[in-house]
């Protein structure tokens, strides 16, 4: 989005006062309502300190089941759904420590975690398909306003997925303070000291995606092919939740698939070393972010 | 156990060996998730106070023909792609991965005859997948 844009959406939030003509609302770029305009005010905001996300996020349900229930709905409540990492009962630095990146090697636990995800979806769709068809569209649409309601009083979930309505100005902010942070000298330079800090590790790369995708990728044929060979072992009664690497693969596609996890644990490691040496891309992008975004709702 | 291998793929980004039912299709503006016909919302995936991830409609689709035209990008440089999985009676199956901050445009046909799926979309093993209860009206 462009520069005109944003300024035109940001006099938009300002305002309680009038929008010039200049900054007519264009596609996307609509007058925010009083909840949006609250929302916004909020991501500029430096975040409570030392929040408890899942004191905050049990708040927020309660504030949605109260919202809805004004509206004779009964709220069925986000679905229970863990990460990954949470599946595997693990911190996030545990599990860096153990799997890297997670993408070569946890291919033997992601059949198990997939589908017991999935049949949380499905149980959480059926769930919703029970409502009476008239129910379920009222359900939805006073959700969606209940969520907004929740990141005006809350603001938005540190880790989750917000839901916004159609054209919401907030994806603008969001969206614009992703542009100006990757254009932004300082990310830049933060990059350049990673990427010099990795090279001094042996790993050459200018960006984390160099790093991490094609490890992903070159992940995607033992996965499929765990996933191929492991359905005999299944359809014979094993469970997919005991079913491990060597008991699917064969000999060749066990040593190259050692190969690949040795390779992204070297890097991973690397990248944490990095981290620990002040070279953490992630704290920098946030930092700069959200003074992008405090620039952006203040203006 | 249900459909299960056609599922262990999608974390591996199936999508970009081919396996599964995505398709990419013609660039298209768009607006969200279908919440009934003519009616949806967007999902941001977001990790450590930041929006990592977003899924769309594509302009049109919630119109109950049983395709649903969607679009998918990844906003951080992290390493890892964002990912939607659509569930589906017995299907289940990788439909989308992004890696830029560019839309990148997928469909899904339903196929179980009645317009309706549920949606798993992440992005990072340290992030909840996302299932919002469905989509419907597509």
């Amino acid at each position: 989005m462009g520069h005109t844009l944003q300024r035109c959406a940001m006099g938009a939030v300002a305002a309680a006062l009038a929008a010039t003509a200049a900054c007519a609302n264009g596609p996307g770029d609509r007058e925010p309502t009083a909840v949006e305009a609250s929302i916004i005010e909020q991501m500029g905001r430096p975040p409570a300190a030392d929040p408890d996300p899942a004191e905050t996020e049990a708040a927020r349900s309660e504030f949605v089941a109260a919202c809805m229930a004004e509206d004779d709905l009964e709220y069925l409540g986000p679905p229970e759904t863990p990460s990954l990492v949470e599946w595997l009962g693990l911190t996030p630095d545990e599990f860096a420590a153990e799997y890297g990146f997670g993408h070569s090697t946890t291919i033997d636990l992601r059949p198990a975690y997939e589908i017991a995800t999935a049949d949380a979806a499905e149980a959480f769709r059926a769930r919703m398909e029970a409502l009476p068809e008239a129910d379920r569209d009222r359900y939805r649409t006073r959700e969606l306003a209940c969520l907004q309601e929740s990141y005006a009083e809350f603001g938005l979930p540190e880790n989750g997925t917000v839901h916004l309505p159609d054209d919401s100005p907030i994806d603008d902010y969001t969206a614009q303070a992703h542009e100006a942070t990757a254009d932004d000298p300082r990310l830049a330079e933060a990059a350049r000291a990673w990427s010099d800090c990795m090279a001094g590790k042996g790993f050459d790369f200018d960006g984390r995606d160099e790093m991490g995708l094609p490890l992903q990728e070159a992940a995607v044929p033992f996965a499929d092919a765990f996933a191929a060979q492991g359905q005999a072992l299944v359809d014979a009664g094993r469970d997919w939740k005991d079913l491990r690497a060597a008991d699917v693969l064969d000999a060749e596609q066990l040593a190259a698939l050692a190969e690949l996890q040795e390779r992204e644990l070297a890097v991973a490691d690397a990248d944490r070393r990095c981290a620990a040496e002040g070279h953490d891309l992630d704290a920098v992008y946030v930092e700069v972010y959200n003074e992008h975004l405090a620039e952006l709702t203040a203006s | 156990m249900r459909s299960a291998v056609k599922r262990a793929a999608t974390g591996a980004l199936a999508v970009l060996a081919g396996t599964l039912t995505a398709v990419v299709v013609a660039a298209a503006p768009a607006d969200a998730r279908c919440l009934g016909q003519g009616n949806g919302n967007t999902m941001q995936v977001r990790y450590n106070g930041i929006t990592i991830a977003q899924e769309r409609q594509a302009s049109g689709t919630c119109d109950g023909d049983g395709i649903y035209n969607g679009q998918v990008r990844d906003l951080r440089e992290d390493g890892y792609a964002a990912q939607v999985v659509y569930v589906d009676g017995s299907y289940q199956g990788l439909v989308a991965t992004a890696t830029t901050s560019t839309w990148k445009n997928y469909r899904f046909y339903d196929q179980t005859g009645n317009n309706s799926a549920g949606i798993i979309f992440w992005s990072r093993p340290e992030t909840r997948p996302e299932i919002p209860a469905s989509t419907y009206g597509y």
